[in-house]
């Protein structure tokens, strides 16, 4: 098992011309993680995982690994692994050979070659592929050749740019479930990319959302849903209902009521200056008789769509304001329909402040 | 309830996009059959069956004459105007395929330019360049590298060059088509997994590239063996080819037959070698054009 790297990116930025690619990102991902950069297209993920594979020179800043600069290394000498969205196979070699391809780059001896070719194609579970073509094999197995020649020399360190994301859901979720298991088992940092959500919660140890060329929250899957740090994190990870914030004054210990733009008198946890507020769908309870919770609104069903298991409802409860509510299946006690008249209601403590 | 039809007659073939194309294909076969195909058939049957029916015009070209030496010859000087061309056309067509916008139209109007001037042309030129006392000549003496004037034109030499200047484009393009579809991507990966950038090109970009090469190999040395201007100015005399071969006997001895017959051997050896050519290179050669 091989140890993970460590890896620190100290304020690197990449600009082309007038695009700015990367702002002045700084970060740091630990030994043996499984790190998630997640964000919406074209908002440099490749751009930054480019900087720690050699592709991209950074306009400014630099890459460390295991605390050491490799800003000014050619890519060969990186000992980086590398997982590419289209996997990046050679069409012309076996299967075998392309998974011998970064061993025989490092001058090994034939023998210990073929046993490490075989070795990491048991690993993938495709022993006796190797002398298929890559034409020949589908794309989950050119996934898994893919991982295989990324990990075949234990390089502390792995990228992968959306290794997934040419993979019908179904594939991609079988496949989620083995690179997790790859991972415990190879014990690399693992720098991941994606623009799937759902995908980076459920591998990573940590995720970090960009936008913008700019890394705009850093944190574990749960703590960054629950905590959003503003707006464009909380509306990226999962669904929020928004409220933007007219004024606030404190009403009772610990507790801030605040009015916002569509005049309704809301109560949340804390003290803040916060421009917006938010509150989750399933953190919301609906019903047909008014709910209890400290804040509490009557309005009208305007929508609803059956998901498994659960029920997404659009509620109107004042002009120019709907909330989506999630209730679960087994809470769906009384069932609810369009033009229902309903009340919703959720605790002070669900509130979440935002930036802009 | 509509009762549905238990049996579907099918009154006429269902249209097809393969059907439409086999259409519009038509005109343009029938053009070839009448006055390519044809003709070409005239040839064969020619060298067959006069001056009287047999393999004699055959035997002739294998035990008698100069025949066998120049096309010999012809093979020799294709090789060599095809690997002169590879070696040249790589490492332009790899800088061009690297251009982008004004830059790149602007080698591609170079390259398709040079087409628009006619070889007949092209090939007086370089005889002025290379007689006795042309600026060649005149320049290696200069320079000191010959004491006196060389003879350069009635030469292999002579008619490499012109042929490698005329025949340049058809190796340029393919290359510089197959070397723009190389994934960036292919070349990342094995950048990443450990080559520096010799063992990237013999191990990545070159195999990458070799489409490119199998269709500009193919096109160059198979109009080459069919060359007639150039070698008949530049080589005139000394240097024969069997497109000069083919035209001394047909305008010079009128002797059609042995001219048919030489025809339809170097007809054969082009097929057969690009054949074999396809069986080792296992490639489409038309795939990289497209
Ligand atoms: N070679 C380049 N020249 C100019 N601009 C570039 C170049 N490469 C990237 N960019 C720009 O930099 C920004 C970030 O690109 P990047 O590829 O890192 O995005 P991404 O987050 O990986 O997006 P995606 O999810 O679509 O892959 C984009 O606006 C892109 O247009
Ligand atoms: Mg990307």
């Amino acid at each position: 098992m091989t140890r993970g790297a460590s890896l620190e990116f100290d304020r690197v930025s990449k600009t082309y011309g007038a695009v700015t690619a990367l702002q002045p990102t700084s970060m740091t991902v630990r030994p043996g993680e499984f790190f998630a950069l997640l964000g919406p297209s074209g908002s440099g993920k490749s751009t930054l995982l480019g900087t720690i594979a050699g592709f991209v020179a950074p306009s400014g800043g630099c890459v460390l690994v295991d605390g050491a600069d490799i800003t000014a290394m050619p890519p060969h000498r990186r000992n980086i692994g590398m997982v590419f969205q289209n996997y990046a196979l050679f069409p012309y070699l076996t299967v075998a050979q392309n998974i011998a391809f970064p061993l025989k780059m490092r001058r090994l001896p034939k023998s210990e070659i073929a046993a490490r070719v075989d070795r990491a194609l048991e690993m993938v579970r495709l022993g006796g592929f190797g002398p298929r073509m890559p034409a020949q094999l589908s794309g989950g197995q050119q996934q898994r050749v893919a991982l295989a020649r990324a990990a075949v020399y234990d390089p502390p360190l792995l990228l992968m740019d959306e290794p997934l994301g040419a993979l019908d859901k179904n594939l991609r979720e079988e496949m989620q479930e083995e690179l997790r298991q790859f991972h415990r088992n190879v014990g690399a940092t693992i720098l991941y990319v994606t623009h799937d959500q759902q995908e980076a919660a459920s591998m990573a140890d940590r995720i970090a959302i960009m936008n913008h060329g700019k890394a705009e929250q850093v944190g574990a899957p749960h703590e960054v849903y629950e905590r959003p740090g503003n707006s464009f994190v909380a509306r990226f990870l999962g669904e929020a209902n928004m409220f933007r914030l007219r004024r606030g004054w404190p009403d009772g210990p610990g507790r801030l009521r605040c009015e916002t733009e569509e005049s309704l008198n809301l109560l949340a946890c804390g003290a803040t200056s916060a421009a917006l507020a938010c509150v989750r769908p399933e953190d919301i309870v609906i019903g047909p008789a008014p709910t209890g919770r400290e804040n509490c609104f009557a309005g009208r069903v305007t929508d609803l769509v059956q998901v498994a298991g659960s029920v997404r409802y659009r509620v109107a409860v004042a002009p120019g304001c709907t909330l989506i509510v999630r209730a679960s299946a087994e809470r769906r006690a009384v069932v609810l329909a369009k033009d229902d008249a309903v009340h919703v209601g959720w605790d002070a403590a669900d509130m979440r402040f935002l930036s802009e | 309830m509509d009762a549905q039809p238990s049996v579907i007659i099918r009154t006429a073939r269902p249209w097809t996009q393969g059907r439409g194309y086999a259409l519009l294909a038509a005109v343009p076969c029938l053009f070839l059959a009448v006055l390519f195909v044809w003709p070409l058939l005239r040839v064969v049957l020619r060298s067959v069956l006069e001056p009287r029916p047999g393999i004699g015009n055959y035997t002739k070209i294998m035990f008698s004459g100069p025949y066998v030496a120049i096309l010999l010859n012809t093979l020799e000087v294709a090789a060599i105007v095809t690997g002169v061309c590879l070696l040249i056309a790589y490492p332009v067509a790899a800088l061009t395929a690297r251009m982008n916008g004004l830059r790149l139209r602007l080698m591609t109007a170079l390259i398709v330019g040079s087409l628009w001037t006619s070889a007949v042309i092209r090939s007086y030129a370089w005889m002025i360049l290379f007689q006795r006392y042309g600026i060649v000549n005149d320049a290696l003496v200069a320079l000191g590298i010959a004491d006196a004037p060389v003879r350069i034109l009635q030469t292999t030499t002579a008619v490499v060059i012109g042929m490698v200047h005329i025949l340049l484009p058809f190796m340029l393009l393919p290359l510089i088509a197959s070397m723009r579809r190389i994934d960036p991507n292919l070349l990342r990966a094995g950048r990443i997994l450990g080559a520096n950038p010799v063992r990237l090109f013999l191990g990545v970009y070159f195999p990458l590239s070799l489409p490119g090469v199998h269709a500009g190999t193919v096109l160059v040395f198979i109009s080459s063996l069919g060359f007639f201007i150039t070698p008949a100015l530049l080589g005139g005399g000394r240097m024969m080819m069997a497109a000069m071969l083919i035209e001394q006997q047909a305008n010079i001895y009128l002797d059609w037959p042995i001219a048919s017959a030489v025809a339809t051997v170097l007809l054969a050896i082009t097929l057969v070698l690009y054949i074999a050519y396809g069986r080792i290179a296992r490639v489409d050669v038309t795939r990289s054009l497209r």
